[in-house]
């Protein structure tokens, strides 16, 4: 496992200043704003793009076929996946703590972060067996798609939870909208692992 | 002689292709010759061998166990070229030390290094910037450093110029060396084959047509050239035959024609292209 992180890691070594630029750009930004609305959102791309990176650098090198044949097994392959993001993307969360004590309204911060957390870890969640099965190119039109769905899906659930006006549904506790999303990011998360394990383990490599 | 790898009734169907019940052996202390044109199904073999196909029937065996159920340490002993290259290209051959030493268990620093220094290759560039022969280097100096006994190379010396295909060939046969150990390499350079190779596997559409050792197909074919009218004399020893402006070519069994009739020696490049191209007499 060590051995494949730290692949990924050297592969997206050198596409690493672009992030780290919109990283520092957004800290900046949310922390000026006293507000981790903008890091905490772009942190969601930070969950999606530096692992489609690594993982767009292991297709076109056909890493998968090499590790494979070396013995790594396809589920310790698949995990090494969704660990690379969780690594990815846990600096952007310890960030966006640091920008809750620098927030005006903190518990909204933490709301708002929370919120966010979840919303990466469902981008992650549906990124991961999209490309597992369908290849990156593919993966990034279809990331789109798919999230478009379930924002929808989120967006009726809500008209029949709510009725029409959704306005009355910001009325509602400011932790259970937050709480429901990173629910499902954690659970879209588990899911997610079980299907990309099982692609990996049948695909043709 | 036992076999590192074995191969029974191999089947596996794609939209368009198909491996057919592809057997055959690579025995310990033997190097495998595995021959055949584009999309013959030399990848697609070398891939079931690896564990990166799944076939639908057939069965693979590898140092006398199922691919299946190796275990990491056994896999350590399969070396790999893969004809795509397969390694991570923003790495250098020192990122690369770092890496798999946590993948392979009983990778060798010492040996990757010393094959990177007889190589010529450097240490700090990435291996985009390598050209193709270094690349094919390099992949050879990975698939050496973990104590395989056995090399599987899918065209590992496609695209090379003829010193560094030598280069190539010293290196197995100097790993051949240990007559525990076994090789099979496809190629489409059958001059190389010529003269590494012990026997030869040769696979066309799908389907294995022959197997052999590589003297055994010596002795076994010829080429006769005559007239079509002479060469339906010796319709029963005529495999396969080409005709031409002046007469036809036909590749011929000598155990069927007799000792008097003058007959050239058959390359395996001859054979290869006589069961591709030629037609039935």
């Amino acid at each position: 496992m060590k051995g494949l992180l730290l692949k990924s890691w050297k592969n997206v070594l050198p596409m690493l200043a672009y992030y780290v630029f919109f990283f520092v750009v957004f800290f900046i930004v949310s922390a000026v704003n006293r507000d981790p609305l903008y890091f905490a959102a772009v942190s969601v791309a930070f969950a999606v793009a530096v692992p489609l990176a690594a993982m767009s650098r292991d297709e076109t090198d056909g890493w998968d076929a090499f590790a494979v044949a070396a013995g790594v097994s396809r589920g310790k392959l698949a995990v090494s996946r969704y660990l690379f993001s969780l690594f990815c993307i846990v600096p952007a969360w310890l960030a966006s703590v640091v920008l809750i004590f620098l927030a005006e309204d903190r518990l909204e911060a933490v709301a708002t972060v929370l919120l966010f957390m979840g919303a990466g870890m469902i981008a992650a969640a549906v990124l991961m067996p999209l490309c597992f099965r369908f290849g990156i190119e593919k993966s990034r039109v279809l990331l789109i798609v798919v999230l478009l769905l379930i924002f929808a899906a989120a967006f009726a659930v809500g008209v029949l939870l709510f009725g029409e006006d959704l306005g009355v549904s910001w009325n509602l506790p400011l932790f259970v909208l937050p709480c429901v999303v990173l629910g499902a990011g954690v659970l879209a998360v588990a899911a997610s692992l079980l299907i990309g394990i099982r692609i990996l383990q049948t695909k043709d490599l | 002689m036992s076999d590192n790898i074995c191969i029974k009734g191999l089947t596996k169907q794609f939209k368009g292709f198909a491996l057919q019940d592809v057997t055959f052996s690579v025995p310990r202390g033997a190097v495998v010759g595995f021959i055949g044109e584009n999309g013959a199904g030399k990848s697609t073999t070398i891939k079931s061998i690896l564990g990166l196909i799944r076939p639908e029937s057939g069965s693979i065996e590898v140092f006398g166990k199922d691919v299946g159920a190796l275990t990491k340490e056994e896999r350590g002993r399969l070396g790999t070229v893969l004809g795509d290259g397969s390694l991570p290209e923003n790495l250098t051959a020192k990122d690369m030390d770092a890496v798999l030493r946590h993948i392979f268990v009983h990778w060798d620093s010492s040996a990757f290094y010393g094959y990177i220094d007889r190589f010529s290759l450097p240490n700090d560039k990435k291996i985009k910037e390598f050209s193709r022969g270094m690349r094919q280097k390099f992949a050879l100096a990975v698939a050496l450093s973990h104590g395989a006994d056995v090399l599987v190379l899918d065209e590992p010396t496609a695209g090379l110029d003829p010193v560094a295909r030598d280069e190539i060939l010293d290196i197995l046969y100097d790993f051949m060396q240990d007559e525990r150990r076994s090789v099979l390499i496809s190629s489409h350079i059958v001059s190389d084959l010529e003269k590494l190779c012990d026997y030869i596997a040769f696979i066309h559409q799908g389907k294995l047509i022959l197997f052999d050792e590589k003297d055994a197909l010596y002795e076994k074919y010829a080429v006769m050239r005559a007239s079509l009218e002479r060469l339906r004399d010796y319709k029963d020893a005529v495999v396969a035959l080409h005709r031409g402006e002046f007469g036809a070519g036909a590749l011929v069994l000598r155990a069927k024609l007799p000792a008097d009739v003058p007959t050239e020696r058959a390359g395996i490049e001859d054979i290869m292209l006589y069961f591709v191209r030629g037609e039935k007499l």
